[in-house]
């Protein structure tokens, strides 16, 4: 499925020199990388490498937390985000995410793409069904809630209420995608439907997935990063990393040799 | 393996015996509560009649009911819940939600839970020194106090711990979308909470119905019907421990029909809190 990589694409995010603390304890060294617009980028390694991490540095939703700090820098169209001090509202607008177990808000189905998108845009009623319907839509999801809208989204199965998560991240039209392990709670049906939707999405958005699965990184990722205790161990675009990595740990992580 | 008979001997026989002092335990305590039920049912419904709804508390040996003390506590615990509730609602949420990383969250949720276990006659006091005293007469309102400061413990308390049972991840998909966290609050992380807090304030209201020395020094007593609250004001644990405490039998026989009004509406109470959040746990 890894088509041609365009070279043209131009980075959307470029991290340089980035640590990260959990209080005293150093979870990200030295991190360098870019992700490129309109592609996917999986970031892979064994459990505390840091990839879930870095994930959560990029739309600085580590700052609920008090004591996880970053230092560095987190480029996104040349602005250092590690640098807003107010309105972080304004960077996840832009940074969407979507995590690992399904999150629907308990509300109903259409609520819940509603309320987040009522944070941003003023819209009258039809205009907000529209917006729900596309939302819906793109999130391969219309068909199977279109007339249940008003009951729960606590009532879906784990893979529609996933789906779910991603048509309330993309209804916003963020520019950038976050998703941490985003069906690793899903049944293998599931996660063909979001590998597919990941692959639909990547024309518009820079999109970073945080996985286990080494399928699904073979599968629907342009780049692939390898982790491990912290550090970004290799980076490449996603035929190489599995047919000839470099480095020797990246080769032994993905035949699981180790991990 | 060899499995040494005598030990598994050993060990069914302990479990026999812990069994039984539980079943023992359990069955113990049942049967004074139910003793007590039928205690309150046998004698109170005997002498609960139209009039009990309807009249006054009425001289001894006259006619009379207890509707007037049955205005008295639905005001004042009315009152005092709906001044309870949104204060207790939000000190809960400050702690759940705003003050994680704050010095000050701890303290006041030490205050509260010394609050939450203050003999309630100490309440009563306070509320008569800092209200009674300075109007200088008993009156409905300082009543309401006194069980307000009764009520609100009990709802931070269970405000804050069913805010706690709200997982993180909701919140952070709630930020990740640019909410900011007084929405959060609001739309996501109340609603997810919402049955628990609303049966933390039944609790409350079933705990402040029963209390009677909070409003000895408050409301005191009235032997009339009256809905003025800037006066003295009846409520039905306090007719009931003036009436059982009387030498007269048909006072006695309103201090059991009131008992009876009482324990019904607290237990009415308590099994819909615990059908909601039984409702909730779905």
């Amino acid at each position: 499925m890894n088509g041609i990589v365009e070279a043209t694409k131009a980075p959307k995010i470029e991290v340089h020199n980035l640590d990260f603390y959990y209080g005293e304890t150093k979870a990200l060294k030295n991190v360098s990388v870019a992700f490129k617009d309109r592609t996917v980028t999986a970031l892979i390694g064994p459990s505390g490498c840091g990839k879930s991490t870095l994930l959560r540095a990029l739309n600085r939703i580590c700052d609920l937390y008090p004591g996880h700090r970053a230092t560095g820098e987190i480029l996104l169209d040349g602005e250092n985000i590690l640098g807003i001090t107010s309105d972080l509202a304004n960077l996840r607008a832009r940074v969407g995410m979507v995590f690992q177990k399904p999150t629907p808000f308990p509300m109903s189905i259409y609520d819940n793409i509603a309320f987040p998108l009522r944070m941003y845009r003023r819209l009258s009623k039809s205009e907000m069904d529209e917006e729900v319907e596309s939302a819906l839509r793109r999130a391969a999801l219309w068909d199977e809630v279109k007339d249940k809208l008003h009951r729960s989204g606590l009532g879906l199965s784990g893979g529609q209420q996933q789906r779910l998560c991603i048509a309330r991240a993309i209804a916003i039209r963020p520019e950038v995608l976050l998703l941490d392990e985003p069906a690793s709670a899903l049944d293998p049906i599931s996660t063909a439907q979001i590998d597919e939707l990941m692959w639909e999405l990547r024309q518009d958005y820079c999109i970073v997935v945080v996985t286990h699965n080494m399928q699904q990184a073979a599968r629907v990722s342009d780049y692939v990063g390898f982790m491990y205790l912290g550090e970004m161990i290799e980076f490449d675009e996603t035929a190489t990393m599995f047919s000839s990595p470099r480095e020797k740990k990246t080769q032994d992580y993905i035949t699981g040799r180790f991990g | 393996m060899k499995v040494d008979i005598g030990i598994v001997r050993r060990r069914r026989g302990i479990n026999r015996v812990m069994l039984a002092l539980c079943v023992l335990a359990a069955l113990g305590s049942v049967a004074v509560l139910a003793s007590i039920m039928w205690e309150l049912l046998s004698r109170g419904v005997a002498s609960l009649t139209l009039a009990t709804f309807l009249q006054p508390t009425p001289p001894p040996g006259g006619q009379g009911g207890l509707a007037n003390a049955i205005l008295g506590s639905l005001m004042m615990t009315v009152t005092a819940i709906v001044v309870a509730t949104p204060v207790g609602v939000l000190t809960g949420t400050y702690l759940a939600e705003y003050a994680r990383r704050s010095r000050l969250a701890p303290v006041v949720r030490f205050l509260n839970d010394s609050l939450l276990s203050a003999p309630s006659i100490i309440i009563g006091l306070f509320a008569y020194a800092i209200l009674v005293m300075p109007m200088g007469h008993f009156s409905g309102w300082a009543g309401a106090f006194a069980l307000a400061l009764i009520a609100v413990p009990v709802i931070v308390r269970t405000t804050e711990d069913m805010l706690a049972l709200v997982p993180d991840q909701l919140r952070e998909a709630a930020a990740a979308l640019g909410v900011p966290a007084w929405r959060m609050i609001v739309r996501v992380t109340w609603r997810a909470a919402a049955r628990g807090i609303v049966t933390g304030a039944l609790l409350a209201v079933a705990r402040i119905s029963g209390e009677t020395a909070p409003l000895l020094f408050t409301a005191l007593n009235n032997q009339f019907l009256t809905a003025n609250m800037d006066g003295p004001m009846p409520s039905l644990p306090v007719a009931i421990f003036q009436f059982a405490m009387s030498p007269y039998k048909d006072w006695q026989q309103l201090a059991w029909a009131g008992a009876l009004l009482v324990s019904v509406s607290v237990l009415l109470l308590s099994i819909l809190a615990r059908a909601m959040a039984a409702r909730g746990d779905r």
